[in-house]
Order: C-alpha cells, then structure tokens, then sequence
C-alpha cells in the first residue's frame, strides 16, 4: 500500500471536484471520477483504450434516436423527449445497480417494460456500432482492469461525497481498495446551536431568510443558504437579495453586476434572451414560417439585422397583427413588406435580412453532418447581422464564449450521427441549450453561498439557514422509473422509504454541521392549503419552535408624502380644424366618458384594427349586405318599380346582384375558403328576399340616395358620413340605415342621455332641410323589422310616434334634444374635456383607452374621499 | 339506530355509503374510520382518501396527524405501535399518507404507463386549457377534410363564424360529456337514430296522451273532432292538416295537431282560454258558437299545456345535421388530442380520460395497479356527492376486481343536499346510484345520520321546515332531484335564547335609483346589531352580489375592516394595471394605449396640456420617436419635460441591455426604477406586485410574454388577505364557505340573479325501456324555433339547475351556528315579484307575505349617504418631484 503518498481526492463529478480543490486552494489533487478513470488508461498504453465515453447529453440523444428507430415500426408516441430521458435513467439504474437481462425479462410486467427492453436493445446497438459506451460501462470495464492487476493504482485514495453508493460504485471501490488505501473524506462537523421556525407561507419565509441575511452581513458573517426548493424560489430569492444588497443591479445596465452572494444553480442557455432570439432566428430559417406571437417578438428585438430600424419596423409589425392570424410564412412576410409603402426606404436592412432568411430556407432542405449545420448557422448568423456574433462588452462575449462552446460540442456529434434533417439539428441544438448551463463568472469571496440540497459544500459558515423543510420538498417525492418493473425496484433496494428517508436526514445532516448557529425553516401554507414540516425535521431538532406567523409587511417602502394628488381633467383647447376618420363615435365616446375620446381620437391611442383574413367575419358580411342593397336600390329606385318584377324575376335579380357581389369578395378574399362565401349567397339571397317582400309592405315609396357621402362641419370637427339610404314617402323625407348585427332596441339606439349618437347624427345631418323620420332597417334575419322613429307613424308601418314612446312632446322637440347632445359632445371635445367620468360601466365595454382611464384607482380614490 | 350507534357500525370493515347532513361531523367520521383502517393494513399506502379539493386533502392529512399525535384513543395507540413496529414513521412521514385530490391521483397513475398513456412521463396539466380548445377549433374550421361538414353546421347555424366558434370552444370544456354519445352517434344508422329519438318523444307523450283518454271520454273526443273539422273547412288555420281523419291515434305523429289544440284552448300564459274568436279560426257565427261551446264544455285539462313543448317527430334532414354537429365536435376532440400530445400538456378532463383509456385497456386493472406500486385495499371519498362521471367511472376501474369478502372496503361520504358543482360536472345522481346499486360490484350498506352538532335548534328548524317545502319530495335520478331528508340539532336547548333568526324584506318604491346600493346600507346597519366577538359571514350566490357592498363599507364605513375571501381578482389593482402597460410599452413601441398610459402612471404623471402638446398632431410615430424630438419637447411644460426625460433614461437603458436579462426581471427593474413601489397604496400591495411577476415569470419566454396568459391569470388568480388579518367580517361566495361555519351569517341579495350562459351546442338525454337505453341528442337552433328537441332536453337540465341552487341556498343557510339573517329586496312597481331564478323566488311562498307595498324600506331607518361613483372625477396621482 501507499500510504506515504498523498492521496488522491476523487469526487463523483466535475463541479464538486472543482469545489473541493477550490477549497484546498489547489494544494491537494482532486479529481473527478470520469478524470481518475481516464487518467489510469492513459498511464497503461498496454491496455486496449476503452471506446469513446458517451456525455449524458449524447446518450440521451442516443437514446432519443433508439426510441424513433422503434417508433417507425410501431405505434405513434409523442413527447420523445422526456420519454428518453427517463429511459437513459432507467438504463443507468440497471447498470449502477447490476440488474441482470434476465431478471429484467422474467419481470416484464407492462407495455411500459416491453417497449424499453425493445428500445434497449436498439441503444446497445447503436453503442456498438458506434464504438461507444456509456459511463458506467467504462466503469466495469476499469473494474475488471483493477481487479486483473492490468491497472494500477499508485495513490492512496480518499473518496468524497460517497456516503450513499451504487452497487457499481462500490465494487469500484472494493476494486480500489485491493491496490490501495481507501478512506472517505469526511469534512469538518461543527456543532450548531438548531433554532426551527415556521412562516405562514414560502413569501414569508423567504423574505424572513433574507431579513436574517441582512442582519448577517452588517455583522460581517460568511453565511449559507440551503434549500431543496432551489430552483423554484431563485428568481424570488434572487430578487429580493437583490433588493436588499444590491439595488443598484435593478438597472439593467448593471444587471451582471457582481453580487456578495452566488448561486449554484446557473441558468440554463436557452433561457437567455441572446441565445433564444437565435434559436428561435435559426428555427425561423428552418420552417419558413413562424407563429405570428413569435414573430412579432423577433421583428421587434433589437438583437439582430441594424437596430436603428426597430421603431420602423412596427409598421410592418402592425400589418401582420392586423391581417394575420396563427402561423405566417417569411415569404407571406417578404410580400407584405413589399406591399407597405415607403418600407423598403425606412428599414433596407430588414428587407435585405429577411431574403437571406428565405434563402436559409430554400436550401436547409437537405440533410447534413452536425458540423455543417454548425458552419451554415454561424455564415446565417453573421449574414442577418445576429449581434450574438458581435459582442459588446464582456457579458456578451461570455455568452458568445459559451455558444462558441456549444456548437463545438455539435460539430463533435459527427461521429454518432450520420447527416441529419434540419429539424433533428434544430431539437439537438435546442436540448444542448436547456441542458448547458451558464453563469457570468466573478471572482472573490462572496458572502452569501445559496446551495440546492443535492450539492456539496466543503466550506464553514458564521450561520447558516435551511429552508422551505416541508413535507412535499425533502424528502422529495419518489417517483418509480416506469420502465423498470417497481418489484425489481424494491429488491435491487433502488427505493425503500428507509433508505430514502436515511438519505435525505444525512444530507439535512450534512448543511447543519456546516456553521455554528443553523436555522431550520418551513412554511405552513401554500395560497389556502395546509402544509406540513419534513418528516425529517424532527431528528434535528430539539429547541422551540418559532412561530412567525403574523409577519407584517414593514411598511419602509411606503411613505405617501412622496404622492400628490392634482386636478388634472382638461387639456388644452382645440385650435385648429380636425377631420374625423371615424364618423360618429368620437362624439359618443366623448358623450359617454370624456377622457375616452380625448385619449383614443385626440391623442391617437387606437385600438389596433383586426382584419381576420381568414374568415368571414361579421363584418364583412355586413359589408356584403350594404353593397348588394345599394347596387339593388340604384337600379330599382321605388316600390313600383320592383312590384312590376313578377316574383321570379325579382328573385333572379337578387340572385344575380348577390352572386356578383360575393364572386368579387371571393376574388379579395382568397384566404378565406370559398365555401364559407357559398353558404353566405344562399343565405343572403333567401334574407334579401325576406326583405324586399317586407319592404313592399310599406307601400309607395321612392329610394332616393344610397351610400350617400355628406361632409358635416361642427366646430372645428369635419365629419364624412355615409347614410345607407333615404327615401321619399309623397313628400317626407325618411333616412334609413341598415344593421345586419346584433341590434339594440328603440331606446338605446334614439333616446340615450349619452352613448349612441349615429342616429341622432343622421337625423340632423342627412339633409339639408330637416328629415321626417329615422328608420333601422333588422335586415340578417328571418324576421325582418324596422325601429325607428319620426313625425308621423304613417310614413313607414312599424315605426314609433315620438310621444308614445319618449318623454319628448312632438319630432321637434325630439330633434332638439339631439341637437343638444351633439352640441355639447362636439363642445366638449373641443374645449379639452377629458375627464374620467362616466355613468355606466356597460357603455364602456368597446372603450380601448381603459387602460390610461385607471379605472382601479378611480374606484379606490372615491372610496377614500371624504364625505 | 341512533347517530352514535351508526358512527360506530361506519368503523366496521365493510363497504358503505354515508349520507351525512350539514354539520353532522362528516370530516371527523373519515378521519375516525382512516384512524380504523391504519390498525389493519399491512402498510399505510393500502388507504387511499380522495377528497374534493386540495384544501380537503391538506386538512384531512392534518387531522390524522393531530389525532395519531395526540396518542389518545385506541386508534391512534396502536397506530403508534404499528408504525413503530413496522417501520412506518407515520406520526411524522406524511408523504405515507396518500390523502388526495382524485385529480392527483389519475396524474399518478398516468405517470407511471408513459407508452400506454401515448403521453410520455412528464405530464403537465393546464388549468387554463383555453387556448388549446381555440387552437384546435380554429384548425379543425379551416380544415378542407371536415368541409362537408362545415358546410352542413354553418348553413345550420346561419354562417356565424364567430358564434360557432365561440361554441364549439365552449363545447371542449365539456367534451367527457359528449365524446362517447357523438362517437356512437356517428356509428349509427340514420334509421335508428330516428328511431331512437322518437321513441324518446313517444316517451314523453305518452303520459300526456294517456292522461287525455283518462280524463276526455268519447263525447269529449268526438266532440273535439268535430271542432277539429269545422276548423279545417273555415281554412282560417293553416296548421290543421287532418285529411280524413275521424278518430285520434294519440302518436307522434299526432303531436302537432295536439299542440294546436292546446293552442285554441290555452292562452300563451297556459291559462284555459275564455274568449275563443276568430284569431283561433272561429267563424263570428251561430255555427262558430256551436264549436266554441263544444270547447268550452270541455273538463279541467291542464295538463295539455305540457305538449307544447315536444317537438314534431325528427326526420332524416336533422339527423344529417345532427351527425355533422357531432362529427365536427369529434374532429376538434381529435385535434385537441394531438395538440396536447405535441404539447406535453393537458387538461383535468384529458387526464382522466386517458387514465381511463389506459386502464380500460389492461384486461387486468389491479394487476396493473399493483405492477405500479397500487396496493389499494381501502377508498375512502369524501363530498362523494360531488363525483363527476368520468370520475366515478376511473375509481369503478380502480376497485375493479374487488370482491366483497376480499376484506376490501369503499367508503362514500357526502350529503347530496351539498351538491353544488353541477358546473365542474359533478352528477348528484351519482350518490343516488351508488346508494341503490353499489360501487361497481361492491354493494354499498347506507348510513344515514341525522345529527347537526352546528346550528342551533332554532336554526335547524327553520332550515328544516324551508327545505321541506322547496326541496323535491322523492330522489330522482333524471331531474338530478334530491329529496329533503330533514336533520336534528344536537345542540341543547339553551342555545334558543341566544339564537336568532330572521326574514328581512325590503321594499323599494319605484323611484329608488338603485336598490343594490341600498341594500348595502341596510345591511351595513344590520351588521352594526351584532356583538363585537361574533364572527360574521355575509354569503352570496355569485362575486357581483358582493361589489356593492364591499365598495359601501369601504367608501362609508373605513373603519368596518372585513376579509374578501377570493372576491378581488389581481385585475382589480391598478398597479398591476400599472406595471401590465409597462410590460406591453417595453415589448411593443407601436402601442400608443399602454405607452400613454405609463405616461399618466404615478411614476411619470404628465399632465393632459403636456399629452396633448405631444401627441395631438401626431398619430403615426411611435411615443418613444416623439419623445425623442426636441421640437416637440420644447413645447411642454418644464415639469412634463423633467418626468418624460427620466423615464427615457430608465428605459434607455432597459432597451440597451434587455439582452442581458430575462423578460421578467427587465419589467421588474424598470417598474423599480421608476419608483412603482412608492406609488403602492397598502404595504400588503406588494405580496399582490410578486405573485403578478410570478405569473410573467411562468407566461414569458426570454424575449416575449404571452400577454393573452397574463391577462387570463390575473383575473384568475385572487388579491391577498391580509396575512395576519383575522376579521370578524368575511365575504365568500357560497361556495367558497363550503364546509365552514360561522356565529352569524348574512344572506343577502336574494332577489339577484346570476348572468344565464351560453347554450350548449347540443344536450342529451335517455331513458329505458324494456331494459333498452335509449339514447336522445339534439342540436340548438339558430334562433327560437319552438317546441324544438333541444329546447325540450334543455328544460330538463335548467330544470337540475334550479334544483342545485335550492341545495346552493341550503348549503348557505347550513353554515349558521347561532344567528341566520336572509335579506331579500323587491322594488315595487305594479305588483310585487321575485325575479325568476333568484333564491327569493325559491323562498316566496314561505317568505313572500313580508314584502308589503305598503311598508316599503323608507320606512325602515337607515343611513343615507348618496355620494355617488358616477359623479366622481378622480385626481391625478404621481410621485412629487
């Protein structure tokens, strides 16, 4: 033996071997087990090397292409993905745990264990035609070297963090110990003083844990944080620290800032903002098409083609919300800008960028080697000016470092993979992305160490806390492999609650030995549920338990001397003339809450406009009920001109105008499937003629504008109406609108103190002498009506006399009430009127400005005024 | 048998169903009997308890522990000595416990057959499945395959893209419901189908039919012919086609002249017609005289007026339409499978169903459930009646196999008069079929208990006598009825002098604007009569019954403090409004609504004269592009200009660095920096602002939030309590009081009503003949079409509804230990009503005498402040610089 040698420390992975020598401050040798392992062939060239050792993220991927094999004889299964992963666990736990094919066979239970047996055997294949193994096949394989005196060991060896083995692990080291000194590593024990408390919830908890940092730190203590909830309370935690000690990293420039406490959890590349952009620019390249969501946040990301462009390219932005829907093609894109005026001007690069995506496309159709794919993402790249590519200070270049790093790992997969398709290249770029992780590096001593409970620390600690110990987190919650049958589970004694329960004590036993004054927590609800300590608790615990159930949020951060509170409900006067696009509801906006037409129609807060391409909406159909009608009455003009059509001819008539009517809607609209235009003539044709008998019930009466523009001038406002119709009953003149939606009544539509005004505006503006009646034309539906109003009920059958149905005395009364309401919008309006007042929350269902109105504030400042 | 004498026969080890009314202990009988149950099994995991919700579980899971801990009882010494012995570490290991939502457990199950589930192992379920359900329409609407369809469905339907749209979304909520009936539909002849539904509407008629021959003898019969044929000869009704006809054949084909029979008789308010006339195609003549006499002769038939209602005969034409309304709501079921699949999501209903597919597929469920680690021996399932089918359908799976001598037991508990989730798909009838037919092929042994150990004698009357006239008389299965099985109160009689309760009738006169708001007065003064330590409880139908109220007591009486349990969704703050406009503003410079709004936030503040010098002229650049222009800034105020340059320079420097960050943390940071945390209203504020990132933290990628997520979250997810807060005023809805109890409780609102949804796109139905089920679907119509078959399924099911609200009211009222105040408020117009649907009406005829016009709540003093929203014009609020 060699026991006057310094030993060897041999850690079972790379991040604690790296602790462990940080620790040592590089005095003594650490190793990882992979490393240890690879080092003794490399000093006996007289052995045959071992085949090339697979990662864990290429035996996933092999194990992803064993199961797809399988999938093209067999049935469909989807999600791939995570079934790979659990089957590469299954396959290590047979191997770390010496399960036999046989035993496997004899126990095949379920689908479940058929379909892995079968895939496992494809995986062997696969490892073997490929000349690779997995880690632990380069296990046994040293193993039986050690053991056959072929290799061996020099050093005495002290093995770290190897409380709970494996089966292979401990032959391993009953190997070892057969050439050397086996000793495990036992790091410092302190003995703490345990203090356990207990928060209303996991926000409290946090919030107390970072209070107790702070006191800590002012009395300059090297703390710890531990927690099996790492990767669920770190943004919370992080932020809150944060906010603690370093405010100043809120500014995003700042951001990377070094802080006095680290994480080990780092955060996964794919989610950073850089690195996804490029992905999802990359994919974009690959499908040629991309969902609309995405595709607006990669057309608004400043990260790639010039960045100056960006205020400019919501134009094109903005055409594809308004007209698209799901998933949009670049090429449809391309179109679309080309059809934007002025585009090509304001943004040449994004038009230039946009061709090479395109051209991505057309030629990633074929199948290459991961290292092309590798060199033709990075000529992509650079050629829509990705500025991944080009990093600006240091952060950057660390993520263009550890991209550099990934794509090198690709190119290496050329030899497991033959030439792949861009989508197989895409999803293996994209799991090396969510499985790589990173973490912009500082150096120094930090102040703060925050661990998950699955990691090492070699350290001491001043104090440390361990935190959210419930129940339904430590010990986690076991979940059987599903490929392996559970009673194989059992007897190979992969899980047992005692040992599972052992485990997780030793490790709670492990952070509570790390600093002299331990603090145990846990919460004792999640939102209404109850929840419950560790089970584990206990056996560390002696002291009191400490209630902090009543925390109260310190009131530090509020101090309303800071607010005020000022009159602000009228802006300046209008001063110049103002031509209003959108007709009428500018007046009843400002008729039913001031601020709302001040804020959508004066200042130009709009809604964005949706024009579904792909459907006949609504809209349209209205739309194509008004043309047919005006094209019907511009030939036909009176009664007695279709009552001279015999029925038949009357209907062909109707059929004809329909039908040209949708046959040019059809033309415009070829996203729409023709179908949908089909059922729509059958059902116009069948309203229309409802219609027209219904309108021949009225009599005598002459159609004398259709469609008809009138320029109105109010104030400084210049409206453009447009009235459906008027008609001349003998000598009354009658305005007709139609509405082919949903239709409100006689009330809502003539005699509202605010709100609808259309009507009332077309009464008064229509003509140039007064108008005798007001008529809505129920048209889309089997029964159709009038509402309406007017001087006299005999100039249409159906609509109402004005003192029957309103407090008004006589018509002139009624049109004085209207002139009033209009008057008093459009003055209103024009002297700046913006006040956030209004009677019903219902007439402000289609107001889109709300979000400006603070309409929550409104409620909580009424509640608060003083009576 | 007495209740103490039935709680102890519920600890034997057989299987039973237990029908425990309102405070009669149920939770601590389930507990008793796990207690029971732990002594026996070889290893805890053989109990498994499912109960309603999380909460349910988590306060079960408490009380086991709190009694085994206690050590006191037999139960929980020898559970100690067990779990000692065995290694079990019960007393502390409660992850042993399996106590669990039904949900959960499917989500276990499934996760252990990855293949056989076709879901892989790392399921996750959505509970806002929204999106899929669009997602999967929208695809199925703009797919050439299912166009033959389509065009049948949108002819039907009127070409309503958006409506049938919206429905067929609506419809995938409910898809366990429907998806077998439209399969098998779809399988069938369109000859049977036919078939089927009219046999289903001779079921219907026929007891009317018989009733006629019961009680119109043949004069009468005779003489209604011959009206029938006088009609047909004055050809004044175009709905008589009678050819030849000399006597009834009481058929479906009949239905039609039947109904305008009813129509000459009764009048649209179903009253027997007293002036017959020429409207219902008698002639103003002797002979038309002869005829209306031959129908005024005849006797008392009232009951005729129920064949209004069914439909005429299904034809051929509505079964094609039929089938494709089934075929397109299959396809989407089919898309949405996918789509969860691609996914790796799914939802509630999914879960269950393939947890159903898989298991229904293994010849040998408990073989199964056992090579999964299963080794269920007990069930335990508390609110059973709250049980929805495809529930009901996985747990007969799980206990599939079981024998009853196999020492396997199921234990049901619940009180049918407590269903109240009929909208999450529970099936009352469930219990009723279970009490009669057993669990599978266990027969359960009924207990009935009687006790309330809660209320107060005075209480329990009261409650008694109610729901013994509203409640039906006898169970029924079809109607979803439940009987009224009365209670007694355990409590002793003393409780009578401190107990109270009462009837509040207010009647408004006409010219009271809003009755709402004075019912909240009236109740504010009520709970002014109360004693300072009595614990409140104010219990409504919906959240909206409890918006007046709340912004009352808040607006007039501050110092009131109350807790609003889930009534405030996160949409309600508008600092989440606040920072929502500022995530918008930062993701997308175009939109002009949410970057003005950041602009009059309390961070910036600026002033409208400032807005309108910016903006007014401009309506094409973006806000970020006129803030950067000299010209236009030179023109504000030096104030305006000094806010709008700090806000550029804190957002410059997100934009710059937004690559640096997540999303998440970049809003978060800017709404820091602009001071959004001095701009809260309540410390409390912030717990609200955390759980709002929390929800962009889970709808964001790195560089875009899913926006239609966020704004469904927040309406979803409730506004804090104050942590520490214990008022002794608490809002719920009813059902969120569910299983709790109070000193006092309020019901206020009596009289208001809840919005009536959508209708289903189409309802079923069935009944059993000669042991055939006969199965019935129908389609809704475009417009009111009447009688028509979905209409008439229709009836039946609002006909469930009126009934679960009757058990909404009870479960209401059952929450009272000493004191129940029931305020109901009526404006007075010609007569006095109750709105239809609203509890009042439930309770007029009991109740309905203490409304009097004539003492109407100006009567009655209170308070009358009239400060009015309406009139109010809120201030600027901004941080002062």
């Amino acid at each position: 033996m060699h026991s006057e040698q310094k030993p060897i420390y041999l850690c079972r992975n790379s991040k604690e071997s790296f602790k462990l020598s940080q620790h040592f401050n590089a005095e003594e040798r650490v190793l990882s087990l992979h490393n240890f392992i690879d080092s003794l062939f490399k000093k006996h060239l007289n052995i045959n090397m071992p085949p090339r050792v697979l990662n864990g993220i290429e035996e996933k991927l092999l194990w992803e292409s064993s199961i797809k094999q399988y999938k093209k004889s067999s049935f469909d299964l989807s999600n791939i993905d995570s079934l790979s992963e659990t089957a590469n666990q299954a396959n290590r736990l047979i191997d770390q745990f010496n399960i036999s094919e046989n035993t496997l066979k004899s126990k095949e239970l379920s689908e479940e264990h058929a379909f892995f047996n079968a895939w496992r055997l494809i995986f062997k294949k696969y490892c073997h035609d490929k000349d690779v193994i997995t880690f632990n096949g380069l296990i046994k394989i040293v193993i039986e070297h050690i053991k056959n005196h072929d290799i061996s060991i020099e050093h005495p060896i002290t093995f770290v963090g190897f409380e709970f083995t494996t089966p292979i692990e401990e032959l391993f080291i009953e190997a070892c110990k057969t050439q050397t000194d086996v000793v495990f590593f036992k790091g410092a024990k302190i003995a703490p003083y345990i203090e356990s408390r207990a928060f209303l919830n996991q926000e409290h908890e946090c919030m107390c844990a970072v209070e107790w940092c702070k006191t800590q730190i002012e009395h300059d203590k090297k703390i710890l944080i531990v927690t099996p909830q790492l990767d669920q309370i770190i943004d919370r935690l992080s932020s809150l620290l944060d906010k603690t000690f370093h405010p100043e990293t809120f500014k995003p420039s700042l951001s990377q800032e070094k802080r006095i406490y680290q994480f080990s959890l780092n955060t996964p590349l794919f989610h950073l903002s850089m690195i996804y952009l490029n992905l999802r620019l990359i994919e974009l390249g690959a499908r040629g098409f991309s969902d609309i969501k995405d595709l607006k946040s990669i057309l608004s990301h400043s990260g790639w083609s010039d960045s100056q462009e960006v205020c400019q390219r919501y134009r094109l932005i903005n055409q594809l919300e308004r007209k698209r829907r799901g998933n949009v093609l670049i090429n449809d894109l391309i179109e679309m800008f080309k059809s934007e005026d002025g585009l090509n001007e304001l943004t040449p690069f994004l038009k230039i960028h946009l061709d090479h995506i395109q051209t991505a496309h057309n030629e990633w159709r074929i199948k290459r080697n991961p290292s092309e794919w590798v060199k033709t993402f990075e000529i992509y790249l650079k050629n829509i000016q990705s500025s991944l590519l080009a990093p600006k200070d240091t952060y950057e270049e660390s993520i263009y470092e550890a991209w550099k790093k990934i794509t090198e790992a690709l190119s290496s997969l050329d030899n497991l993979m033959d030439e792949i398709s861009i989508q197989d290249m895409l999803d293996t770029l994209q799991y090396y992305l969510k499985k790589t992780t990173h973490q912009h590096e500082h150096q120094g001593n930090f102040k703060i160490d925050i661990l998950g409970f699955h990691e090492t620390t070699f350290e001491t600690y001043d104090a440390t806390w361990i935190m959210n110990l419930n129940e339904h987190h430590w010990p986690t919650p076991h979940q059987y492999n599903p490929f392996i049958p559970i009673k194989i589970q059992h007897n190979s004694h992969i899980f047992t609650h005692e040992k599972h329960q052992q485990h997780a004590m030793k490790i709670l036993d492990k952070f509570t030995h790390t600093a002299p004054t331990v603090v145990l927590s846990y919460a004792k609800k999640m939102g209404e549920e109850e929840i419950f300590p560790s089970s584990i608790l206990h056996t560390v615990v002696s002291s009191k338990l400490l209630e902090d159930t009543n925390y109260k949020y310190i009131k530090n951060i509020l101090n309303h001397n800071v607010i005020e509170y000022i009159e602000d409900n009228t802006s300046i006067k209008i001063d110049a003339y103002q031509t209003v696009k959108t007709g009428i509801k500018l007046l009843e906006a400002q008729s039913i809450c001031p601020a709302w037409s001040f804020y959508e129609f004066r200042l130009g807060a709009k809604h964005l406009e949706v024009e579904d391409e792909g459907n006949l909406t609504t809209r349209l159909r209205g739309n194509l009920f008004h043309k047919i009608l005006e094209q019907f009455w511009a030939e036909y003009n009176s009664a007695s001109l279709v009552s001279a059509l015999g029925e038949k001819e009357l209907s062909k008539k109707i059929q004809a105008i329909t039908h040209k009517a949708i046959s040019i809607e059809k033309k415009k609209s070829p996203r729409i499937m023709p179908e949908f235009f089909n059922i729509e003539e059958i059902r116009m044709i069948s309203y229309l003629e409802k219609w027209i008998q219904h309108e021949l019930k009225r009599g005598d009466f002459e159609v004398k504008e259709t469609e008809k523009n009138i320029p109105v001038h109010l104030g400084c406002l210049n409206f453009n109406i447009k009235i459906d119709r008027i008609d001349k009953v003998n000598e009354s003149k009658i305005v007709i609108d139609y509405k082919s939606g949903a239709t409100k009544t006689l009330n809502e539509w003539f005699l509202n103190s605010y709100g609808e005004l259309q009507m009332p505006f077309y009464a008064l503006f229509a003509s140039d002498k007064p108008i005798d009646a007001i008529v809505i034309g129920v048209i889309n539906t089997s029964k159709p009506r009038w509402v309406g109003i007017g001087r006299d009920t005999d100039l249409l059958k159906g609509i109402k006399d004005v003192s029957s149905v309103t407090p008004y005395q006589s018509w002139d009364e009624l049109i004085g009430f209207w002139k009033c309401r209009i008057n008093e919008a459009i003055k209103g309006y024009e002297e700046g009127d913006a006040a956030v007042k209004f009677a019903r929350e219902k007439d402000m269902a289609y107001c889109h400005v709300k979000p400006i109105l603070r309409l929550p504030e409104r409620t909580l400042q009424f509640e608060q005024t003083k009576q | 048998m007495s209740d103490n004498t039935l709680r102890k026969k519920a600890l034997d080890l057989s299987s039973f169903i237990v029908e425990a009314p309102a405070g009669s202990g149920k939770t601590s009988l389930l507990t008793d009997r796990y207690l029971k149950l732990l002594t026996i099994v070889d290893t805890p995991e053989e109990i498994l308890a499912i109960t309603f919700t999380k909460k349910a579980a988590s306060e079960m899971k408490a009380r086991i522990l709190e009694r085994i801990k206690k050590g006191d009882g037999t139960f929980a010494k020898i559970i100690l000595e067990r779990s000692k012995e065995k290694g079990w570490d019960i007393e502390r290991n409660l992850s042993r416990l399996k106590v669990m939502t039904i949900d959960k457990f499917c989500h276990q199950v499934v996760g252990q057959i990855p293949v056989l589930s076709k879901m892989g192992d790392k399921l996750n379920i959505t509970d806002t499945p929204e999106k899929f359900y669009e997602e999967c329409v929208k695809k199925v609407l703009q797919s050439k395959e299912s166009i033959k369809d389509i065009n049948i469905v949108f002819t039907h339907y009127d070409n309503e893209y958006e409506n049938i749209n919206r429905r067929l979304i609506a419809m995938m909520s409910t898809r366990d419901q429907w998806k077998n009936r439209c399969y098998k539909l779809t399988q069938k002849k369109n000859e049977q189908i036919i078939i089927e539904s009219n046999a289903y509407l001779d079921h219907l008629i026929e007891p009317i039919y018989q009733q006629i021959k019961e009680t119109l003898n043949r004069e009468a019969l005779s003489g209604l012919m011959q009206v029938i044929h006088y009609l047909k000869d004055t050809n004044l009704r175009e709905d008589l086609q009678i050819k030849d006809k000399i006597s009834f054949n009481f058929d479906t084909k009949e239905i039609t002249l039947w109904q305008a029979i009813t129509e000459i008789l009764f009048t649209d308010k179903n009253t027997r017609r007293e002036k017959i006339t020429a409207r219902e195609g008698f002639k103003n003549d002797e002979e038309g005289e002869i005829y209306k006499n031959k129908c005024r002769n005849l006797p008392e038939i009232n009951f005729l007026t129920a064949i209004k209602d069914i439909p005429p005969p299904i034809n051929e034409a509505y079964v094609i339409k039929l089938k494709s309304i089934a075929n397109l709501l299959l396809q989407c079921e089919k898309r949405l499978k996918l789509l969860f699949r691609q996914r790796n999501t799914v939802d509630f209903i999914e879960i269950i169903e393939i947890a159903n597919e898989a298991l229904g597929r293994n010849e040998s469920v408990s073989e199964l459930l056992l090579s999964l680690d299963y080794k269920i021996s007990h069930i335990l399932i508390d609110e059973f009646q709250d049980t929805s089918r495809s529930h009901f359908n996985f747990l007969k799976k799980i206990v599939d196999g079981w024998t009853p001598e196999a020492q396997k037991t199921i234990f049901c508990v619940g009180d049918p008069m407590q269903s109240i989730y009929k909208f999450r798909e529970a099936d009352v009838s469930i219990f009723t079929e279970a009490k009669k037919q057993g669990f599978n092929t266990i027969p359960l042994e009924t207990i009935q208990l009687k006790d309330n150990w809660r209320s107060s004698s005075l209480i329990v009357n009261e409650i008694n006598q109610v729901f013994e006239k509203i409640l039906p008389k006898e169970d029924s299965i079809q109607a979803g009825a439940i009987s009224y099985k009365p209670f007694i109160s355990a409590k002793k009689d003393r409780d009578l002098r401190i107990s109270k309760f009462k009837f509040h009738a207010l009647t408004f006169s006409d010219i009271t604007k809003d009755i709402d708001i004075e019912e909240a007065k009236y109740v504010c003064n009520l709970i002014d009569t109360f004693s300072k330590n009595e614990k409140i409880a104010i219990l409504t139908r919906s959240r909206s019954h409890l918006s007046e109220l709340i912004n009352y007591i808040r607006k007039f009486r501050p110092t009131l403090k109350f807790n609003a349990v889930e009534i405030d969704a996160l949409d309600q703050h508008q600092s989440i409004h606040d920072i929502l406009s500022l995530s918008y503003a930062i993701l997308d410079l175009s939109d002009r609504i949410h970057w003005l709004a950041i602009l009059r936030a309390p961070w910036c503040g600026i002033i409208l004269n400032d807005l309108a010098l910016l903006f007014q002229d401009d309506h094409i650049s973006t806000v970020w592009e006129i803030i950067h222009d000299p010209n236009k800034m030179n023109k504000i105020s030096t104030d305006g200009k000094m806010r709008i340059q700090r806000l550029i320079d804190i957002l410059k420097n997100a934009f710059e660095h937004k690559n640096k960050i997540h999303i998440r943390r970049l809003i978060e940071s800017v709404w820091i920096n602009l001071g959004g945390e001095l701009c809260l209203h309540n410390p409390n504020d912030i717990v609200d602002i955390n759980k709002f990132f929390a929800i962009l933290q889970t709808s964001s990628s790195p560089i875009a939030i899913d926006f239609e997520l966020v704004e469904h979250q927040i309406t979803e997810t409730y506004l804090s309590d104050i942590p520490s807060a214990e008022e002794r005023i608490q809002f719920f809805t009813i059902h969120k009081a569910k299983g709790l109890e109070f000193d006092t409780v309020i019901i206020p609102s009596l009289n208001s009503t809840t919005r009536a949804s959508d209708k289903k796109m189409i309802v079923f139905d069935h009944f059993i003949k000669n042991d055939h089920t006969y199965d019935v679907t129908a389609f809704s119509e475009p417009e009111n079409k009447s009688p028509h078959l979905h209409d008439l399924i229709y009836g039946i099911e609002k006909n469930k509804e009126e009934n679960e609200l009757k058990r909404l009211l009870y479960v209401a009222m059952t929450r009272a230990k000493k004191n129940l105040h029931l305020v109901g408020s009526i404006k007075f117009k010609d007569e006095i009503k109750p709105t239809s649907n609203s509890f009042l009406s439930m309770l007029w005829d009991i109740y309905g005498h203490h409304f009097n016009k004539s003492k109407s709540i100006e009567t009655i003093k209170i308070e009358t402040l009239n400060a009015k929203i309406e009139d109010f014009v809120p201030k600027l609020m901004r941080l002062k610089f």
